[in-house]
């Protein structure tokens, strides 16, 4: 598990971003250290390769340099508005990569790839959890792909899907359950039986 | 006859067993099913955590050309961000009616008296002491410049 996002490091995050809004170049190195590797690493793991999931997170950089004059403190975490920016920019690439069909029979919403993990995993295991996973709604996949690899809170994910902090615990919840049932039968296979 | 005594206490052993055996409680289907659930949610937990252990193990890092990407883009918005206009741009110079009567107030009263102090001036001027070009008044403008009089035509 990674680094968890806690509220030190948000408020760390979001004068690091002051500080580059009033003209501190050093800034952005640290801010850069802090939360490239984070958005490297969530554009590949929905996006499946390295060479785009760089673009995304450079992309995702650019705007939050953007943004910093704007950034108004204690709205939103830095590292959750990123991660938005991050996963959008990735829908809109696996939009791009499917065959276009008209508006009203496009499928909405638009998921990520769920294969990208179950190529990602090694072990029987993971291999297992990552196909079960790929079974979820994408709500579902979202908040615990959040809660078990990037180690936020409930409250970061609420904040990073934009949802309550209740309907977060009910989606990792029903998420367990689904993946739990769906796991049940592969028991034997992954030497619990 | 040593061989005879120990098979009757292990005969009288297993029977103790079997009757407290059978009057054990059996597992409800609740508990059963508690049970299950933590096993299902152990298998969840544990597949989880392996799962993100080796997809994290294999997530790229940035690499040097990348940062510098990121670094080359945030120096090229910096200067920008620096100029930008923020709290601490100079403030426009005050005067007494801005500080009176604020910005907009101000600009209004100062008009207004500058028009009532005009009218008030120009009543007290007599129409022939009125300044005209070059400072002459009316009175020497009714002299042709000339100095030909109407009446010298007569």
């Amino acid at each position: 598990m990674t680094a968890r996002p806690d509220d030190s490091a948000a408020d760390r995050d979001a004068e690091l971003l002051q500080r580059f809004a009033a003209g501190d170049h050093s800034a952005a190195r640290e801010l850069t250290e802090s939360l490239l590797p984070g958005a490297l690493r969530q554009a590949w793991r929905m996006l499946g390769d390295q060479a785009e999931a760089e673009d995304v997170a450079q992309d995702a950089m650019m705007r939050l340099w953007k943004q910093a004059s704007d950034w108004r403190a204690g709205e939103a975490r830095v590292s959750t508005w990123l991660y938005r920016v991050v996963h959008n920019l990735c829908i809109d690439r696996i939009r791009k990569r499917r065959p276009q069909v008209p508006v009203e029979d496009a499928p909405e919403p638009v998921d990520p790839d769920p294969s990208v993990l179950d190529r990602m995993a090694q072990s029987d295991t993971a291999k297992a959890v990552a196909e079960a996973i790929g079974q979820l709604p994408e709500r579902q996949r979202q908040a615990l792909i959040l809660r078990h690899f990037e180690g936020y809170s409930n409250p970061e994910i609420g904040d990073a899907m934009e949802c309550s902090v209740e309907a977060v615990e009910s989606l990792l919840a029903r998420a367990r359950r689904q993946l739990a049932s769906i796991m049940q039968d592969q028991k034997e296979a992954l030497g619990y039986g | 006859m040593a061989d005879d005594t120990d098979k009757r206490m292990d005969d009288a052993l297993a029977r103790l067993a079997r009757d407290v055996n059978a009057g054990a409680p059996r597992p409800d289907a609740a508990l059963v099913e508690r049970v299950t659930d933590d096993a299902a949610d152990l298998l969840v937990a544990d597949g989880l955590a392996a799962l993100a252990d080796e997809v994290n193990a294999r997530a790229p890092r940035p690499g040097a050309d990348l940062m510098a990407r990121v670094l080359a883009d945030a120096a090229a918005v910096a200067p920008a961000q620096a100029h930008a206009p923020t709290e601490t741009a100079p403030a426009r110079p005050r005067g007494v009616m801005d500080m009176l009567f604020g910005w907009t107030g101000g600009t209004v009263a100062g008009v207004s008296l500058c028009l009532t102090m005009g009218v008030a001036v120009g009543m007290e001027i007599a129409p022939e002491h009125m300044p005209l070009m070059g400072g002459e008044t009316i009175e020497v403008a009714e002299v042709d410049p000339m100095g030909i009089m109407p009446e010298d035509f007569l």
